[in-house]
């Protein structure tokens, strides 16, 4: 396509949708370039590599219509000295099983008449893929964020007696609360107050985040950060860097895949993974799954002078070792949804499905400079 | 008295015109089949101000009345897709007009100034109904002009003569 005018391509898209075998190729080319970029730019399948799984792969219900896959978790074995004489004890073999339900994420019905089209210089195609792809990757993302948080709750609420109990600032100064599955940073510890502001991670931060996954026979093997919890490890000193990280870093930026030794993933969707929460996984086979029935397809059509295009994929994912994920909070605020003792909850949550994608330009609202106006 | 099922929801006209909207549930472990009050197909659910759904009438207090507008829950109990998302979504139908077979009723019920479903083109609203050993945001019978309760749709065939199942068609009124 390179070459070719973005207000061409809206010409040939609109031809081709007047014939069925047009339609045909459309979808195709559409839902050949979404599956690769899908793949590049989600976070979560960085850290849970997605499965392709078929109908047969999948257990039904005879309740409703709706599939789920079942794994097998890892049977409790163990081994024990004994006498030439004795027995060992018996163990009446029995795995855990657990359920991964299917469920689609859809891009919006995009709707634009014929006529309207005309009006745009941008390739419409582009902005098909574009906005498909950003949308579902987005919630992949998000669903992906609300599992691992809900799976590091529960296991601190297990490790403060069943109770759901604040970590802030304060708890950790009264001795209130067990640092099980999160731990505040070191800042947020003696940070004086409970507040939404995002402290710069420390070196010791990411160690002692390790040391939740490592301690108990796992290996912290991947981090998740933002972006911009990332720019402050570029504020390390010499202390924490050593001379030739520290002068490397000061002319490169940070550029090795690996921090401390465990590989890291950067995400820029700071509204899906909010500023100052860090989470450390251990590899795949101890943590979850994450199962695609059906890669993404993408729905094209023109019924007299209005567009329709949509994409969708139908994808399982699941958290089922859910001491395989801990979590790291840089602020001194309470993050716990249950709890929400310092009411700042909605700064440490993803935002709400509607409220991705935000806007960043104020096109809109007439701002942009230097202000032109057309006659 | 309706016996709910598997499946007490079902359509009888083409879907494809009807706009289905998910919405989280406000109580998300209503989408747990095992709840002792999880949601089934064809309960009525209210829109709340955070945009999400709850069911219409208090569950607790039999003949309570719907006191907001109530759309259908399309999906059975403990559906798979409902329970991978997070926020725990469910379809009601939003938009468009529609014909379905109900089982969540109670066609004998008085609930304030209504009447028992009794006839054919007989207005229907929302209150909690008992079936069998718990209760339903479900269908009763409404009263006409003196009764200011929501419609939320008519009969267009009743259970004596539909297998047990209400069928009407609704959409139109909200």
């Amino acid at each position: 396509m390179n070459g070719v005018s973005p207000r061409m391509l809206n010409d040939l898209f609109n031809a081709k949708l007047s014939t069925a075998d047009g339609k045909e190729k459309l979808a195709a080319y559409g839902g050949s370039y979404i599956r690769d970029r899908l793949r590049e730019v989600s976070f979560v399948r960085k850290i849970l590599p997605p499965e392709q799984v078929t109908r047969t792969d999948c257990q039904r219900s005879v309740n409703h219509d709706t599939l789920v896959k079942i794994i097998d978790v890892e049977p409790k074995s163990r081994a024990m000295a004994i006498t030439f004489r004795g027995q060992p004890t018996a163990r009446f073999i029995r795995g855990e099983k657990a359920e991964i339900a299917f469920f689609t994420i859809s891009s919006e019905i995009f709707q634009k008449t014929e006529q309207e089209l005309l009006a745009y210089e941008m390739p419409i195609t582009k902005v098909i893929e574009e906005n498909s792809v950003k949308d579902i990757q987005e919630i992949e993302d998000r669903e992906f964020v609300l599992h691992i948080e809900a799976a590091c709750q529960a296991l601190q609420t297990e490790a403060n007696g069943g109770t759901p109990t604040a970590l802030n600032y304060a708890g950790i100064a009264g001795s209130l609360v067990t640092e099980f599955s999160i731990r505040k940073g070191e800042l947020a510890r003696t940070a004086g107050n409970n507040t939404a502001t995002v402290l710069p991670i420390q070196r010791t931060d990411i160690v002692n985040l390790f040391k939740l996954i490592d301690g108990n026979r796992l290996r912290c093997e991947r981090l998740l950060m933002t972006e911009v919890d990332y720019d402050d490890i570029l504020q390390w000193t010499v202390e924490d860097n050593g001379d030739r990280i520290q002068s490397e870093t000061t002319v490169d930026g940070y550029k090795y895949n690996t921090l401390l030794g465990r590989p890291y993933i950067r995400t820029i969707k700071t509204d899906i993974l909010r500023p100052g929460n860090i989470y450390a996984f251990t590899s795949p086979e101890f943590f979850g799954r994450f199962f695609v029935l059906n890669n993404t397809k993408f729905y094209i059509d023109k019924i007299a002078n209005m567009i329709t295009f949509q994409a969708w994929e139908d994808i399982g994912m699941g958290v089922i070792n859910i001491a395989s994920v801990r979590k790291l909070e840089l602020y001194s605020g309470d993050a716990n949804p249950t709890t929400d003792a310092n009411t700042l909850l909605s700064n440490f949550i993803p935002k709400a499905e509607d409220e991705l994608g935000a806007v960043n330009n104020r096109v809109e609202q007439g701002l942009k400079f230097p202000q032109v106006v057309s006659f | 008295m309706s016996t709910v099922m598997r499946v007490n929801f079902e359509p009888v006209r083409d879907v494809l015109p009807v706009q289905r909207a998910d919405f989280p549930l406000a109580d998300p472990t209503l989408a747990d089949p095992m709840n002792a009050v999880a949601l089934v197909d064809g309960e009525w659910m209210a829109v709340t101000n955070a945009y999400k759904i709850e069911r219409g009438s208090t569950i607790g207090s039999v003949g309570a009345e719907a006191t907001k507008r109530c759309y259908p829950l399309w999906a059975e109990r403990g559906r798979y897709d409902v329970q991978a998302i997070a926020n725990r979504k469910m379809p009601v139908l939003w938009l468009g007009a529609w014909e379905f077979d109900t089982r969540i009723f109670d066609a004998t019920a008085t609930v304030g100034s209504g009447a028992a479903i009794t006839a054919q083109d007989q207005p229907v609203k929302v209150a909690t109904i008992t079936i069998g050993t718990r209760n339903y945001t479900g269908l009763v019978g409404h009263g006409g002009s003196g009764d200011t309760a929501f419609m939320v749709g008519f009969v267009t065939r009743l259970p004596a003569v539909n297998g047990g199942k209400l069928r009407l068609r609704g959409g139109m009124l909200y």
